[in-house]
């Protein structure tokens, strides 16, 4: 174990600094006192007037002036009783010896207020120096790229840790008043704050005298382009009753970098309007194209039908009949979709949960996908005994569809679609498997997005991320998997509503 | 009546254009890919294309650009976006004219048989100076314009718009097109001008319904002669 108190190091540390120099001067006289008592015959008392100049040195240096008169005064008696003769006694004898006397005493006085100018200088020079450091190091901080209330609690705390200051905050306006946005050190009370407040028709003074405390706080306005940004509040520490002209240059570098983060935000904001801006036409452009393509085949039909000039022979009469259907599903699925999408949007979409069997989904869902060649290629592989599920008809059958309808459409050609069901113990997994060319990798995310699609399918790029939204409504997911011998297999799994029963009950 | 050649990657309209193309006499070779819509314009040779401008292979516009470097057929755009820049560069691309889904098979009837008549203008000999189309015929060397029977008096700038319009007939000239031809290459983007020579055009062809030049808004203009 290891007491750091316990350590020589350390008590000398604990001392103040009268006693540091204290214990320093004593110790260096006792020991120059010893070797000149051994050496008297031989030295003039000139030179030992000389040595015993150091010991108040010694002193003066590690505990300053007041070591330094008190160093005079010791070694005026030590060295008048012990080095001048008669030995011994306070008599001084000769008048020579006299003027040795008096010659030493300026002299350690001189030297004694000399060494404690030059180290006041010295140490300033060093306080200066890591006052410019530490000045540096904030000042790197606020050039850093970072949000506003981030970079004001770092640099609050920064203030307290590197200059001492027992207080910094941010005071920054919020609705009518101010209210403190990044603090470090000791909190300010609700007496200082009310304090601190300009009230109307008094200018704010630079140093607020708090009587409770006796200590002052320094204040200084953050002025940016704009106007006013907020308040810097410092509470001196106790050691430091400096440091004015810090608040001052951080002042006006922290307002700088308030601004520049606003700034920042404000250009992120813009450059955000500017992203749903191009997405907004991208949707517009796009919608509008999937709203007229089934339009064109539905007019072209009917144009042709009503043309009564023209002779139509039975079968073109009824294809041109299936068109219309088929494309007029294709628009009411298309609108149902763009509809719940703007709902989803708006936060607007409450699932109705019920019992359904997924059968019955499944047989909705190919419902609303019309055309008698489309449904021939769905098989259903669902198992009689299968769990209900408690889901929304309307939009869990909208899922099932749209994931049906886009397997039909990479499935090229006459390509079957899958449709399949399973039921584990707790759970219902239901799939649509594709013969298509499955999804390469780096699609695998965006296939859900809004408005992503293949390039050369004819889809709108909205089934897939509705029917994800859908399920999400449902706590559930759609998970992508390669199939094995290729194609794609889309599915997701329902709680078996059996067993919510019964944990409801 | 006419070869028709349909590009289009929506099987129903395809579908529907096709029997109603038919009924009316047409022959009719639809394709749902670029590739085979090129294709086919060299094997069918068709006297007139529809071609839809999303396809998934090929741009449109760049199937425009491709059949043009060695076919003078007539490509009729179909276009699905009414966004007036695509329209405009597949008729700078040479594109002769357009329609915006969803039409009418009227509308596209019309605009076939527009492109069918103006066919025969393309192949008029390079060597002839005489243009006669519908109810006026201009003499390109005396620039003399005759309507009706009439000697109609045009300035320079008028009668180069006028011959201009004609030598293209059926097809749709954009603004940028007409400016930089007839006025200059400097030009391209004053298409106010043009509204002052195509309403002086016609006050002084008596082409009250613009029925001699249709206005295509927003795009250009387009020579039809009835």
């Amino acid at each position: 174990m290891h007491y750091p108190y316990a350590t020589p190091m350390y008590r000398w540390r604990s001392l103040g600094r009268f006693q540091r120099g204290l214990v320093s001067f004593c110790f260096t006289l006792l020991v120059l006192g010893v070797i000149l008592m051994r050496l008297r015959s031989h030295l003039g008392i000139a030179t030992t007037a000389l040595v015993l100049v150091i010991p108040v040195l010694v002193g003066v240096v590690s505990g300053g002036f007041a070591i330094g008169v008190l160093g005079a005064l010791v070694g005026f008696v030590v060295y008048d009783f012990f080095f001048i003769p008669p030995y011994y006694t306070l008599n001084v004898g000769a008048a020579s010896n006299w003027i040795a006397l008096i010659v030493y005493g300026i002299v350690v006085l001189v030297v004694a207020r000399v060494v404690v100018r030059l180290q006041a200088a010295t140490e300033e020079a060093i306080r200066q120096g890591n006052d410019f450091r530490s000045l540096a190091e904030i000042s790197q901080m606020l050039i850093v790229e970072r949000g506003r209330d981030e970079l004001l609690t770092e640099v609050t705390r920064a203030l307290v840790e590197t200059f001492g200051f027992a207080t910094a905050a941010v005071l920054m306006p919020d609705g009518e008043g101010l209210s403190v946005l990044a603090s470090a050190g000791v909190a300010l009370t609700d007496i200082e704050i009310a304090r601190i407040l300009p009230s109307s028709g008094r200018v704010g003074g630079l140093v607020i005298d708090t009587a409770e405390r006796a200590v002052p706080l320094y204040v200084r306005t953050l002025l940016s382009v704009s106007g006013v940004a907020g308040l810097l509040v410092v509470r001196p520490g106790e050691e430091h009753a400096r440091n004015r002209e810090v608040i001052a240059a951080l002042g006006g570098a922290i307002a700088l970098a308030v601004r520049q983060s606003e700034l920042r935000v404000r250009l992120v904001h813009s450059e955000m309007l500017e992203e749903r801006d191009r997405w907004r036409r991208a949707l517009v452009s796009s919608i509008s194209h999937d709203l007229r393509t089934p339009l064109a085949a539905m007019k072209a039909s009917i144009s042709n039908l009503r043309d009564s000039s023209l002779e139509l022979c039975e079968s073109d009469r009824n294809e041109l009949l299936e068109t219309i259907e088929t494309r007029t599903d294709h628009l009411t699925r298309l609108v149902t979709n763009i509809l719940n999408m703007s709902r989803i949007e708006a936060e607007a979409l409450e699932p109705h949960l019920e019992l359904y069997a997924v059968s019955d989904l499944v047989s909705d869902a190919l419902l609303s996908i019309s055309g008698e060649e489309c449904c021939q290629r769905v098989c259903m592989d669902l198992p009689i005994d299968l769990p209900l599920v408690r889901v929304d008809h309307a939009l869990l059958s909208q899922a099932l569809s749209n994931l049906i309808e886009n397997a039909l459409r990479h499935s090229k050609g006459t390509g079957q679609v899958v449709v399949r069901a399973r039921a584990s113990e707790s759970s219902v997994t239901v799939s649509v498997r594709d013969f298509g060319p499955g999804v390469p990798s780096h699609r695998r995310q965006d296939i859900f997005y809004m408005f992503e699609k293949d390039p050369t399918s004819e889809g709108a790029g909205l089934g897939l991320a509705l029917a994800q939204s859908y399920l999400a409504l449902h706590e559930s997911e759609i998970v992508l998997d390669d199939a094995p011998g290729g194609g794609a297999i889309f599915s997701f799994t329902l709680p078996n509503a059996r067993l919510l029963g019964e944990h409801r009950e | 009546m006419a070869r028709l050649l349909l590009v289009d990657d929506d099987p129903s309209l395809l579908r529907a254009l096709q029997i109603g193309l038919k009924a009316r006499g047409h022959e009719v070779v639809a394709v749902r890919s670029a590739q085979e819509g090129i294709d086919q314009c060299a094997l069918f040779q068709p006297d007139v294309v529809l071609l839809d401008l999303g396809l998934p292979d090929i741009d449109g516009v760049e199937v425009v650009r491709r059949v043009r470097e060695w076919s003078m057929t007539s490509i009729l755009v179909l276009s699905a976006a009414d966004d007036d820049v695509r329209k405009v560069t597949a008729l700078d691309a040479g594109a002769d004219d357009y329609l915006t889904k969803p039409f009418s098979m009227a509308e596209l009837e019309a605009r076939v048989r527009v492109a069918l008549r103006h066919r025969v203008v393309h192949s008029v000999e390079p060597g002839t100076s005489i243009l006669e189309l519908g109810r006026l015929r201009v003499d390109l060397a005396s620039r003399s314009v005759v309507l009706d029977g009439v000697e109609v008096e045009l300035t320079a700038r008028e009668f180069d718009l006028l011959a201009y319009l004609m030598r293209h007939a059926g097809k749709v000239c954009t603004h940028q097109m007409i400016l930089h031809d007839v006025w200059g290459t400097g030009y391209g983007q004053e298409s106010h001008y043009l509204r002052v020579y195509v309403n002086r055009l016609r006050r002084k062809l008596h082409d009250d319904r613009a029925t001699l030049i249709r206005t295509s808004p927003g795009v250009g203009y387009q020579y039809l002669g009835e």
